[in-house]
C-alpha cells in the first residue's frame, strides 16, 4: 500500500481500545488520533515561503499583511522569520511581540481577523529587533538587507 | 476504509528499509513515522486549545494572574500559544501576546513559566496586553491594555501544540 485513504466519518468511531491508537478522519476532512482515553486533533501547517510583499504588501512601519493559511482553525501558533534574501540567508525569528525601548517599536504583531482561514501580521514602526552575540539588542529598519525577505509559519 | 488501528509498541519496530517508511503508535500512543533507515520521528503533532475564556485553571485572568493549563498530551516538547479577546466568539481585538515586553518598567504580555508533560503554566503580566497600531497611515507603535478595562472583559486562549 503506497497511499491511505481515509472516509471521513459523521461520528466518532468506537475507541481503540487498551494498548491501541487509531487514526479517523472527522466529517470535515479534519484527522483525528485516538488513544487511551483521549481523543486529540492533529496539526496542519502553512508557510508563506520566503517573499518581499508578505500578503501582497511590502513591509514598512505599520504596515498591515493578511495571510491566507486555509487550515480552518483559529487555534494555531504563528512565527515571523526574516532573511537577507530569497533562499533564506541568515534567517531571524521575529518575535510576535518585541520590547519597545527608547520609544522604539519593533517586530512584528499577530492578531486574526475573526477567520478560520487568515492571520494578519502588522509590522512596528521602527523595524526587526535583533541580538547581538554579546546578547544586547539592536534593530534593522524594514525594507533593508536582513529584513527585506519575511516568512510566515502558521501550525494548527 | 474508516480508521487505522495501531497497537501501541514498547520499543521501535525494525526499519522499514530504503525506498519505504512507515508510521508506528510508541508506547504513549503517540504516532511516529520513520523514512527508510533515519531516526524516527513524531508522525502528528496533537493540538490542546482551552478556547477562550475569563477564568483557566481556576483563576480569573486578572493582572499577574497565574493559570495552570492541563492539556494531556503528554510531552514536554510543546510551542504555547497565548491569545486574547473581547468576547468569548474571539470574534473581537484578536491578539496574540506569548512574550513580554516593557515600557517605563510596566510589564505586558504573558509568560510561560513552568511545563510538565502534561500542563503548561502561564503567567499574565502586571499591566495588560500589548496592541498596536498598524495599517494604512498608522504608525505602527506600540500601546497596551490593561487587562480589567472598564467595560472591556479580557477573554485568554491558550493553544498547546506538541
Amino acid at each position: 500500500m503506497s497511499v491511505i485513504i481515509l472516509t471521513n466519518q459523521p461520528d466518532a468511531p468506537d475507541d481503540a481500545g487498551s494498548g491501541k491508537s487509531q487514526l479517523y478522519a472527522t466529517s470535515d476532512g479534519k484527522i483525528l488520533q485516538q488513544s487511551d482515553d483521549a481523543t486529540l486533533a492533529t496539526v496542519g501547517k502553512y508557510s508563506t515561503g520566503w517573499t518581499t510583499h508578505l500578503g501582497g504588501v511590502s513591509a514598512t512601519a505599520g504596515s498591515l499583511h493578511t495571510i491566507t493559511h486555509n487550515l480552518g482553525t483559529t487555534d494555531t501558533t504563528v512565527s515571523v522569520w526574516t532573511a537577507d534574501d530569497a533562499s533564506g540567508t541568515n534567517p531571524k525569528k521575529v518575535e510576535q511581540i518585541q520590547m519597545v525601548f527608547n520609544s522604539y517599536s519593533l517586530g512584528a504583531f499577530v492578531r486574526y481577523v475573526p477567520d478560520i482561514n487568515s492571520i494578519r501580521i502588522g509590522l512596528g514602526q521602527h523595524g526587526r529587533p535583533e541580538m547581538s552575540s554579546d546578547g544586547l539588542i539592536n534593530f534593522t529598519g524594514w525594507g533593508h538587507v536582513g529584513t527585506r525577505y519575511l516568512k510566515v509559519v502558521v501550525i494548527g | 476504509m474508516s480508521a487505522i488501528i495501531l497497537a501501541n509498541q514498547s520499543s521501535a519496530p525494525d526499519d522499514a528499509g530504503s525506498g519505504k517508511a512507515q508510521i508506528y503508535a510508541g508506547d504513549h500512543g503517540k504516532l511516529f513515522q520513520q523514512a527508510g533507515s533515519g531516526a524516527p520521528v513524531q508522525a502528528f503533532l496533537n493540538k490542546y486549545s482551552t478556547g477562550f475564556a475569563t477564568s483557566h485553571g481556576g483563576v480569573t485572568v486578572a493582572a499577574g494572574s497565574t493559570h495552570t493549563i492541563t492539556h494531556n498530551l503528554s510531552t514536554t516538547d510543546v510551542t504555547v500559544s497565548v491569545w486574547t479577546a473581547d468576547d468569548a466568539a474571539g470574534s473581537s481585538s484578536v491578539t496574540l501576546v506569548d512574550a513580554v515586553q516593557s515600557e517605563g518598567g510596566e510589564s505586558w504580555g504573558a509568560y510561560i513559566t513552568d511545563v510538565d508533560i502534561n500542563s503548561v503554566v502561564v503567567q499574565l503580566s502586571y499591566h495588560g496586553r500589548p496592541m498596536t497600531s498598524v495599517g494604512a497611515g498608522a504608525s505602527g507603535a506600540f500601546y497596551h491594555n490593561d487587562w480589567a478595562q472598564s467595560g472591556v472583559t479580557e477573554y485568554i486562549k491558550v493553544v498547546v501544540i506538541g
